[in-house]
């Protein structure tokens, strides 16, 4: 958590100590934070009528909002500020309607409960974002900013288990038939993973999808990204007791 | 569960005879014998990003093994070095007490 952003104030890095690559990160992932606004949307379209998902959702948000704050206050820092228009076509688009295109198309059944889809996508989405937070703060040079780095990584693991755990919770009390539709709708994803920035023609016009997050990753943060997904998700094929231990 | 690196129950030979089984099923292969010890997974097999978690869970549940989350899948190139991930432990980052 981030309990006084006023420290972030006036930061100054040498930016001949971070390399271009983690820039060019920190650039993307900021206004790629910033469009939160477009993703907590299809969370909540997801998330229907769930009051307590859709608290987490309001939540998340504000919490990836900061993120964007923390990373344009670092790039200030490093001399490499974000203009206003760097946010228009950021703003622009039609989010919502690409994305539930892309929703519904990997759904493995029409009536599988969005929800479980959604919180799939979650686990997914944020141990990527750990990962990548870790890698940047690896390549970087300088011992604050990899400070902040792992700050806002920590904050996308505390994401991370709360997708896993809302999964879990969910899984307890639906039918065997709706549990075992997790191990293949997560296949499903796995197969066709596009990140939500993927839908907003800012980023695909930059080569910023996906790309965004995997681009910084070595081969071993991509098989370990592989490895806690496959063994956390093969767990579903058991029955739940076995998932929760 | 079974240590594969401390299991001498287990032969090499064995290990190579019970992969290729799982990937012929995994992959849909008329037989076995479109794989021996240099078949590349990518180029030969056509294994990709999704091949690769079926081809883990496949290869935790055959051998009832947990490969550690550090082990670097993209050293892995050839059914061999399958093999040889689940043989020679220390020479690709799996350590004995991480399989278990």
């Amino acid at each position: 958590m981030w309990p006084d952003l006023a420290e972030l104030k006036d930061l100054k890095f040498d930016r001949s100590r971070v390399p271009d690559d983690v820039v060019q990160f920190m650039r993307s992932t900021a206004l790629n934070e910033y469009g939160v606004a477009h993703y907590v949307g299809s969370y909540l379209k997801s998330y229907n009528n769930d009051f307590k998902l859709r608290m987490w959702s309001a939540i998340w948000a504000a919490e990836e909002y900061v993120h964007y704050v923390v990373l344009r206050r670092m790039l200030e820092g490093l001399g490499e500020p974000l203009t206003d228009e760097d946010f228009i076509g950021l703003e622009k688009g039609d989010f919502v309607n690409s994305y539930s295109e892309y929703f519904e198309s990997i759904l493995i059944d029409p009536d599988i409960d969005r929800r479980m889809v959604q919180l799939i996508f979650g686990v997914i989405q944020e141990f990527a974002a750990v990962i990548a937070y870790t890698a940047a703060g690896e390549k970087c040079n300088i011992p604050e900013m990899r400070a902040l780095f792992k700050r806002i990584a920590r904050d996308e693991t505390r994401h991370f288990r709360f997708n896993q755990v809302a999964l879990e919770s969910l899984c307890k009390s639906c039918s065997d038939e709706e549990r075992a539709m997790v191990w293949p709708q997560f296949r499903a994803i796995w197969g066709n993973l596009q990140m939500p920035q993927e839908h907003i023609e800012y980023f695909a016009d930059l080569d910023m999808g996906t790309e965004l997050y995997t681009g910084l990753w070595s081969g071993e943060l991509k098989s370990r990204m592989i490895l806690r997904m496959t063994q956390y998700f093969k767990k579903f094929r058991q029955p739940i007791a076995a998932v929760a231990g | 569960m079974s240590n594969l690196a401390g299991n001498p129950d287990i032969s090499r030979d064995e290990i190579v005879a019970r992969l290729k089984n799982e990937l012929v099923e995994l992959l849909a292969l008329e037989s076995s014998d479109e794989i021996n010890e240099d078949t590349r997974l990518v180029e030969d097999l056509d294994i990709d990003s999704l091949g690769m978690v079926d081809l883990v869970m496949q290869v935790e549940d055959c051998f009832d093994v947990v490969l550690p989350t550090n082990s670097d899948l993209s050293k892995i190139k050839t059914f061999r070095d399958v093999v040889d991930l689940l043989c020679k432990p220390q020479s690709t980052g799996l350590n004995s007490t991480a399989i278990n």
